[in-house]
């Protein structure tokens, strides 16, 4: 046999998925800072995890990753997206890129997708589902409804989530996220 | 359900299955140490694009494929998994994945026994639980029209038999868009296959709770989906559903003793060539009216996984085992396009019939007599052509 004619193969990129991705938790980063100065949820939720928390949220095995710490007020910081080598006291990784790209494109909720392992979680799992609340808050104000009822478990009733709260935070959340 | 004093039940593999189940192949390698698999397929994979997606499913990962061989023929060769080796070691492997139909998996299982173990030789390891050490990590992936034995503890090398649960593979990855279905033809005799080994899991005297979870599902997929699978073949739904019942039967399979079916089937592979899953389909019906006759047990709970809970519960508990008969060859009838209704369709000489009898006899592994096989072969050559 010619081994030759079977050559190794070396793991190709899918730029723009991964792009696409980077983007979203972007986005998704800087929103959970500017909501956690905003909503009181985010507040109250950020308010419950230990000082000096960190956690990052990603795709295995090379990122991107958008990782979020609190800051000495206590409040949210949005602290990029390279992990490097660092460790955090918790660590939720989604296992393949093409995996993330469907809890990205709301063809799956975050919770279904915990449901099919497509997530890792390495760390406090508390924690964890205090993080996943946050998220669901952050996609009820960063998305339509018609695609947020796609990504949530359950969107919140109008006595729970008034309206008028959630339009002027939205506003706020959106002029935040993208200006400072 | 009957409770039985004493069963043991084994089975290794976790499964992947469904959406993009491909893409968490590299993850799990991880969770195995693995990082550099050397992929073993069969011809076909290549033409049919299946390599090109399975390729693409390993993109922006750190697994690097050590070496694609998708050259696997007809059959698990000796010469082709001792070639592999040289492949395996010169590209620093450290795992297998199985990729196509059956002989590229015991091709892999072969090329496993010969690397993990360090041996020359490994019809030295033929028979039953000769292995005593764990395997590098194996993982399989099944496309439409697998043989049923893909996913068990077993490997058919040579018509050598090798029989270990080492041999089960570490991880099953069952995705859509590997299982639709090609050939509708080799489709319908692997669900054959399938079928044979679930209704004789199901059915034989080791028959436990465990082993009946899987080869009733296994049943009831068959049931429900290979007349959708045969009146629209691109219907990726129903054969995902196939692929499924070919997993739950390969584990009921390696949990129970072959039954009759499974053993002649089996005999007039190896002594005609003709495809087992035909053989197996066309011997299938006779062998459980024979069993029937015999009053060597037969289940009326077949029928619920065959036609459902409306049709098990409207028909009397005496007629169940008749019914559940009538089912299955109702089913076969469907397939009669793709499977003949009688042996004499094969065209196979009485005297290789005989020896089949014979060799089934011999195997032992039933406790039927050779008069006993001759009558179910003799059925089955009988039996009019049209269903």
């Amino acid at each position: 046999m010619n081994i030759d004619k079977y050559p190794e193969l070396k793991p190709g990129k899918k730029y723009i998925k991964r792009y696409y991705v980077a983007i979203m938790l972007w986005i998704v980063g800087r929103a959970i800072q500017a909501a956690c100065r905003l909503d009181k949820e985010v507040i109250k939720e950020f308010s419950e995890l230990p000082e000096k928390f960190t956690f990052s949220l990603g795709v295995l095995p090379d990122g991107p990753f958008m990782i979020i710490g609190k800051d000495d007020k206590g409040r949210a910081k949005y602290m990029g997206w390279n992990k490097g080598r660092t460790r955090f006291p918790l660590e939720m990784n989604i296992k393949s890129l093409e995996a993330a790209i469907k809890v990205f494109t709301f063809q799956e909720g975050t919770a279904t997708a915990f449901a099919r392992e497509r997530f890792i979680v390495d760390g406090d799992l508390g924690y964890a589902l205090a993080v996943v609340r946050v998220l669901n808050i952050i996609e009820v104000y960063l998305l339509p409804k018609i695609i947020t009822k796609l990504a949530v478990k359950r969107y919140p009733r109008w006595s729970e989530f008034s309206p008028l709260r959630k339009w002027v935070n939205r506003i706020l959340i959106y002029i935040r996220a993208f200006t400072f | 359900m009957q409770k039985k004093a004493f069963y043991s039940f084994f089975n290794q593999s976790k499964y992947l299955a469904g959406a993009r189940a491909l893409e968490h192949i590299p993850i799990e390698l991880h969770s195995y140490d693995a990082v550099r698999p050397l992929v073993i397929a069969t011809k076909d994979v290549t033409a049919s694009g299946f390599k090109k997606i399975f390729v693409k499913a390993f993109y922006d990962s750190d697994v690097t494929i050590g070496g694609f061989y998708d050259n696997v023929g007809g059959t698990a060769a000796i010469s082709t998994i001792k070639e592999l080796r040289i492949l395996f070691h010169d590209r620093g492997c450290d795992s297998i994945i199985a990729l196509g139909r059956g002989p590229a998996m015991d091709t892999a299982k072969g090329l496993n026994m010969l690397v993990s173990l360090g041996v020359d030789d490994i019809f030295t390891l033929e028979g039953e639980d000769t292995i005593s050490t764990p395997l590098k990590p194996f993982f399989t992936v099944p496309t439409a029209g697998s043989c049923g034995y893909d996913m068990s503890n077993m490997a058919v090398i040579e018509h050598h038999r090798f029989k270990s649960d080492f041999l089960f593979p570490d991880v099953v990855c069952l995705d859509p868009r590997m299982t639709g279905i090609k050939d509708i033809g080799r489709a319908v005799e692997s669900a054959m296959v399938a079928l044979t080994h679930a209704m004789e899991a199901s059915d034989s005297t080791m028959h436990n709770p465990m082993n009946d979870a899987y080869s009733l599902a296994a049943i009831q997929f068959i049931h429900e989906n290979l007349p959708r699978a045969l009146k629209c073949p691109r219907n990726r739904e129903a054969a995902l559903a196939l692929a499924y019942a070919n997993a739950l039967a390969a584990v009921a399979f390696s949990n129970a003793p072959a039954g009759a079916a499974h053993i002649l089937g089996e005999a007039l592979n190896k002594l005609t060539g003709n495809d087992p899953g035909v053989c197996m389909a066309i011997l299938l019906p006779h062998a459980t009216e024979f069993m029937v006759g015999k009053d060597i047990l037969m289940r009326d709970e077949l029928l619920l996984a065959q036609a459902g809970m409306d049709a098990h519960a409207s028909t009397p508990e005496k007629d169940r085992i008749k019914e559940s008969e009538n089912q299955l060859k109702k089913l076969m009838a469907s397939a009669i396009k793709y499977v003949p209704a009688n042996l004499k369709s094969l065209r196979i000489p009485p005297y290789l019939i005989e020896q089949a009898a014979r060799e089934a006899e011999a195997s032992g592994s039933h406790g039927l007599t050779f008069k006993d096989y001759m009558t179910i072969l003799n059925n089955a050559g009988k039996a009019p052509a049209v269903r």
